[in-house]
């Protein structure tokens, strides 16, 4: 399966945590923040310029993985999901202390490490992200839209200059 | 041309990891692995947690032998390798059968280290067969000698298990590798508050009793006990390379270089067997964790098949639960840089060393920096963000640049991420 | 199934005695109240002391936090507070979005109910089991900005922060609450309440989650929801404006005055300072969203240049901040507009009801009702100056500013001088919008007879409905919201033509219902894009309890009986429910010649006129229409035998 991502667009996240309760509520069945595997931090007064969002971005060549002691963490060919297999995993959180994006979480009520899962090629987080700070991207698309962001930028810096 | 082979003598994580990384890459290898254990992988790191009951004995095996035989890997399980013969490129085994190869890989491993006559009740643990012998031992009163990583976690697994725990280190504070003394008081503050009694700066000189041990004598007194698990350290087992001409480095392992080969063509070398560089100073180092075996295992098996891939150097991250407590630590302690001040590639002299430490609700964590650069953090009761903290130090970013860019806001836009780690310096 | 929604769990806080105490929630109860605003009338009911001294360490917060707050469905943040207000002396509620709400329900609490006063500073720290009560002497003398960045300092930005401005220590009561330094809560005093407490914050983190009985329906409605915000043409443009899209659709419609009542705002000057491309160029520097809102319309502002460069500022409804220091304030430029909306944002003082405070001293001083005297020297005039000057006498209670601080009915006391003549209040508490110029619609009439005082939103279900609009969108939308056929006769009882007394009664339901089970919302249009099953659906996918649109419809009409009780208690009726004399008086303007009070056909009325609306109300909602008072038969109807028979016994009902 073609590799996919969920690209964030911090600037456009308002900090309304639809994603984490949708998140937590598909995977665990209740509204949890802490049980969400995609995360919003906020800073200062949460305005759009302000919020982060931080999920796994399933890496390609990725530590959590690396660091598994029980090698609990491998990669769902079919979604391209690194995923836990919560049978092998004995709750260290070594996972979570080396991963230098904090995409890996604990699950504090499993007592097991969690982690986006990409809900099976169709992440729920997306959907409900009625900002458009979250997309589900081939790198090819992802690709494109950078480069076009580039252009833009390009375009506004020259506009600047001759004025 | 008919197909490569390639045989790994060894089964723990770098071996298994050389061998289906071998096979991810390449169909046709044929694949040979070689193990003095008859069970398939399982994991050294969580015996503790098999001891005290957290998990099953099955729990700690992280592979079956199905997933070998669906890799196509043959398996030579509890047999060990006698000989090398790097000339005709043959392995010889305790069985007298000799199997030829183009390339070898070393994963052998280390031993732990024990001193002094084996008695009944005198422990190490290495093994799943060493965990087993200490399940089955009937004891109630135990004196772990050493107090790193893998000591504390065996004396919080007897302590659940009922015994009565006294742990005896030579230093002066507890996981001397991981943490500076104020972060190793917390910590030994945990266990004693536990009921595991910790004896600091002692060292001991002779176990106690006949057949069966009956006590540990130190330099400061004797002690009553029916239980010693020694937990000093690891050594490399590099016997068999030694034998075959292998060159052996400086720390005691097997010298490898960025490939992960070994001084003799064909043969590499991966894991506990091997030292390594430092990924933050590049010296050569035994840096003996899992991470780093699975890593260099996946690039010795690139290698072999022809697939160029340099090892990035090995890093140190002590990662234990006490008691519920999270305890974390990467890199260098500040004890630590005084010890290795004449390495060059720390770029600093311990005049720029410098302190960041906080400590709040039971949370508390240190940065080392040395001139610009922080070469080390430890943690307690804090997880998050800690990977972004350590690879800001293995990227070498200058601390200077950090603050000004967290003063920053335009830049602080285009870099939100940062914002993470901000707190760590005390910033808002 | 599994119940889920409610965390089951009240938790008391008592300050003097310095307890935390959890007990369980009575579910039958909180399916008879829902929750939230609620059930916050049945605890104020059964604990509070009607006749209390709002000050009194003997008066009690109550926070309510509803069934569907902190869960997946769109706009699931409304959290509300209940108390004595002192500003009115009603017993009434606030409500806020913001993460705090959900944050406390995390931590699997229903209900806060706090009473008591702490010997010396504190704040609350709720963050799942644990509860404590911390020293909070560093932050006392702190604004709300300064507040609130010290206990994310000190706990971490994952906390969620109330705080009480530096004018509600000093026991201001024309102030409100900040959740973030953002989301207002609680108009009409509470941050005075909480100073006289002196509980200068509350921080929450919730570290447990909102159990969901069926997460799939939850799940398939909210996409449902979801699919028709996502749908909607106008959507950027509103996502782009926030609630600054006022300028461009209600401005002209839902006009407020200015001068004291005496012209109708918006000026052309005002469009030309608020004009939405400054805004967007200059002025606007990010949106803030509540939870799970899918239509995020507060503002992250920040003046880019001039004098204020800096200056920062995070706001719900930035258009009603910034049309009430245009309107009332007259402070001029955008940039002066922001600055002293910091300010009030900063001191905690109430924009809404400082402003009008303001407007009205202006015209005593204009009037000679006010001397230089009174002003400690100098001109009072509608402009930046005369606010900031008021503003920050306010901020520390001395001089004309400390007395009008206190609202209008201490107000008029402290001035005298017939002074109360030209106060335009009901309770006590400002109106907002002026029905001479929308007409008495909904959202109009509500201001008089909100027990809360003239405190708009309640009625203000069907405010975006344009005065021009056809009747049958009002019609649809009662029907939609489960109002039964019978009521709806009555609403319209013949084609072209509506009572909006009538309506106006089950559009405060429906606000009252959105509060109580924490789900949906007024600004931002939320409500337009949901429907009455959305709630239904969403309740019954929640709680497990499957319950219609009429049973909650039913549910609330008794709540809503129980918070005219309340009040009837602390000594409302009929006759606090009065329509102010300049309402009466027409409103000259320069495009539209003179506008007079009249009813959404544009019949003028009379004071009888109201006073006949008043009647149709009161009747509407089943209470008498010569008190103003719930009925035997009401109270009765609404599974309130016991509020009856207290009603009964202290002598409000014969």
């Amino acid at each position: 399966m073609e590799e996919k991502a969920l690209v964030l667009h911090p600037e456009k996240c308002t900090g309304c945590h639809a994603c984490e309760m949708i998140c937590s509520l598909v995977h665990d069945g209740e509204c949890n923040l802490t049980l969400s595997r995609i995360g919003i931090m906020k800073t200062n007064g949460g305005g759009s310029n302000e919020n982060i969002p931080i999920v796994c971005q399933q890496c390609h060549d990725p530590i959590c993985a690396d660091v598994c002691v029980m090698g609990a963490i491998s990669r769902n060919e079919e979604t391209g999901a690194l995923v836990v297999n919560e049978d092998l995993c004995v709750g260290c959180k070594t996972c979570v202390i080396a991963c230098p994006l904090g995409g890996v979480l604990y699950h504090h009520i499993k007592g097991c490490a969690m982690k986006c899962d990409l809900c099976s090629g169709d992440p729920e987080c997306v959907k409900s992200c009625l900002y458009e700070a979250i997309e589900f991207l081939t790198m090819d698309e992802w690709g494109r839209k950078t480069r076009l962001k580039g252009a833009e930028n390009l375009g506004r810096i020259f506009e600047m200059l001759c004025k | 041309m008919s197909a490569m082979r390639v045989v790994v003598i060894g089964n723990g994580i770098a071996g298994f990891s050389a061998a289906s990384t071998i096979r991810r890459l390449n169909e046709q290898c044929e694949i040979t692995m070689i193990a003095r254990e008859a069970i398939p992988l399982y994991s050294a790191c969580v015996l503790p947690d098999y001891i005290s009951g957290k998990i099953s004995r099955d729990h700690a095996f992280v592979k079956t032998n199905k997933d070998y035989s669906r890799l196509h890997i043959h398996t030579y399980f509890g047999l060990e390798v006698k000989e090398i013969d790097p000339q005709r490129r043959t392995v010889t085994l305790d069985d007298r059968r000799r199997l030829p190869y183009d390339r070898l890989v070393l994963a052998i491993g280390s031993d732990a280290v024990v001193f002094g006559e084996h008695k009944k009740g005198i422990f190490k643990l290495k093994t799943l067969q060493d965990a087993d012998e200490i399940i089955e031992h009937d004891g109630n009163k135990a004196v772990v000698i050493g107090a790193g990583a893998i000591g504390i976690e065996i004396a919080i697994a007897l302590r659940s298990r009922g015994y009565k725990v006294t742990m005896v280190e030579m230093m002066d504070q507890i996981l001397p590798l991981g943490l500076d003394q104020r972060g190793a008081d917390k910590v030994r503050g945990m266990l004693e508050e536990r009921g595991i009694a910790v004896l600091n700066g002692e060292r001991a000189i002779k176990t106690l009793g006949g057949e069966r041990v009956e006590g540990l004598a130190t330099d400061k007194r004797e002690l009553e006990c029916d239980t010693v698990v020694w937990a000093v350290g690891m050594r490399p087992r590099v016997e068999l390379a030694r034998q075959a001409g292998i060159g052996i480095g400086e720390r005691g392992g097997i010298r490898v270089d960025a490939h992960m080969e070994t001084s003799t063509s064909g043969i590499y070398a991966c894991g506990d067997c091997v030292e390594s560089p430092d990924i933050l100073t590049g010296e050569s180092y035994l840096n003996l964790f899992w991470h780093n075996a699975n890593r260099q295992g996946a690039v010795a098996a690139q290698n072999c098949i022809g697939q160029s891939a340099d090892y990035p150097g090995s890093e140190n991250i002590v990662n234990l639960d006490i008691f519920g407590n999270q305890v974390a630590g990467f890199g260098f302690t500040e004890e630590a840089a005084h010890r290795f001040q004449d390495i060059p590639a720390l770029h600093g002299t311990l005049a720029d060393l410098s302190i960041i430490e906080h400590e709040q609700d039971g949370s508390y964590y240190r940065l080392v920096i040395l001139g610009d650069r922080c070469i080390g953090g430890q943690f307690i009761n804090i997880t998050r963000d800690i990977g972004m903290l350590w690879g800001i130090m293995v990227k070498r970013r200058s601390i200077a640049g950090l603050l000004e860019m967290f003063a920053n806001e335009a830049l602080m836009d285009r870099r939100p991420w940062l914002h993470r780690i901000r707190p760590f310096f005390r910033m808002k | 199934m599994r119940a889920g929604g409610y965390a089951k769990q009240v938790l008391y806080i008592d300050l003097t005695k310095e307890e935390i105490k959890k007990e369980p929630l009575d579910l039958d109860m909180a399916r008879k109240f829902l929750g939230g605003f609620g059930l916050n009338c049945k605890f104020a009911w059964d604990l509070l002391d009607p006749e209390v001294d709002p000050y009194s360490p003997d008066n009690m917060i109550f926070m309510g936090m509803g069934p569907m707050l902190g869960t997946a469905a769109p706009a699931s943040n409304k959290h509300s507070v209940m108390s004595k207000w002192p500003s009115t002396g009603a017993i009434s509620p606030g409500t806020a979005g913001g993460d705090f709400g959900i944050n406390v329900k995390l931590s699997g609490y229903d209900q806060v109910i706090i009473k008591g006063k702490a010997k010396k500073p504190v704040y609350i720290k709720i963050n799942g089991d644990d509860v404590q009560i911390c020293d909070a002497s560093d932050l006392w003398g702190k604004d709300n900005y300064e507040t609130t960045d010290m206990l994310w300092e000190k706990h971490g930005r994952h906390y969620a922060v109330i705080a009480v401005g530096t004018a509600g220590e000093r026991l201001v009561n024309t102030t409100i609450c900040l959740i973030d330094k953002c989301t207002s809560w609680g108009k009409g005093g509470l941050p005075a309440i909480m100073g006289s407490k002196n509980l200068k914050a509350f921080v929450a983190c919730g570290n447990k989650g909102v159990k969901v009985a069926d997460p799939k329906r939850l799940v398939e409605r909210t996409r449902m929801i979801q699919q028709r915000f996502e749908s909607y043409p106008d959507r950027q443009k509103l996502l782009d404006l926030g609630t600054m899209d006022g300028f461009v659709f209600w401005a002209d419609i839902h006009g407020m005055s200015m001068n004291n009542w005496t012209s109708r705002f918006p000026t052309d000057e005002a469009y030309r300072l608020y004009n939405t491309d400054y805004y967007l160029e200059n002025i606007n520097v990010g949106r803030v969203s509540d939870p799970t809102c899918p239509m995020g319309c507060k503002d992250h502002v920040k003046v880019q240049k001039g004098e204020y460069a800096g200056t920062e500022s995070w706001v719900s409804s930035f258009y009603g901040r910034v049309v009430h220091m245009a309107a009332r304030c007259q402070v001029g430029s955008y940039e002066k507009n922001v600055k002293a909306q910091e300010f009030f944002q900063r001191t905690g003082l109430c924009i809404h009801s400082y402003t009008a405070l303001i407007d009205w001293a202006v015209e005593l001083y204009e009037r000679g009702v006010l001397t230089k005297k009174d002003t400690g020297g100098i001109e009072l005039r509608h402009d930046f100056e005369t606010t900031m000057y008021l503003a920050e006498q306010a901020d520390r209670r001395e001089g004309l500013g400390g007395i009008l601080s206190q609202g209008y009915n201490k107000a008029i006391q402290d001035i005298g001088r017939g002074c109360e003549k030209y106060a335009v209040h009901v309770k006590g508490m400002e109106p907002l919008y002026d029905p001479r110029i929308n007409r008495v619609s909904s959202a109009e009439f509500n201001q008089v007879v909100n027990p809360r005082g003239a405190h708009a939103p309640q009625g203000a279900s069907t405010l975006y409905m344009s005065k021009d609009a056809d009747p049958k969108g009002y019609r649809d939308w009662l029907k939609d919201r489960g109002v039964p056929t019978e009521a709806l006769n009555r609403i319209f009882p013949r084609s072209g033509y509506f009572n909006i007394a009538r309506l106006c009664s089950y559009a405060e339901d429906w606000v009252a219902f959105m509060n109580s089970v924490g789900m949906g919302c007024l600004r931002g249009r939320v409500d337009n894009f949901l429907k009455g099953e959305d709630w239904s659906e969403a309740y019954s996918a929640v709680t497990g309890f499957e319950t219609s649109l009429a049973e909650l419809r039913t549910a609330i009409r008794r709540c809503y009986n129980l918070y005219k009780a309340l009040n009837v208690r602390a000594g409302f009726s009929r006759k606090d429910d009065v329509f102010p004399d300049r309402w009466f008086e027409p409103l000259e303007t320069p495009d539209r010649g003179t506008m007079v009070l009249c009813d959404y056909f544009g019949t003028p009325l009379s004071r009888e006129d109201c006073n006949k609306l008043l009647d149709d109300y009161y009747h509407e909602r089943g209470w008498d229409i010569e008190t103003g008072i719930p009925t035997e038969e009401t109270l009765v109807e609404s599974d309130l035998q016991d509020v009856f028979s207290d009603l009964q016994k202290s002598g409000f009902i014969e």
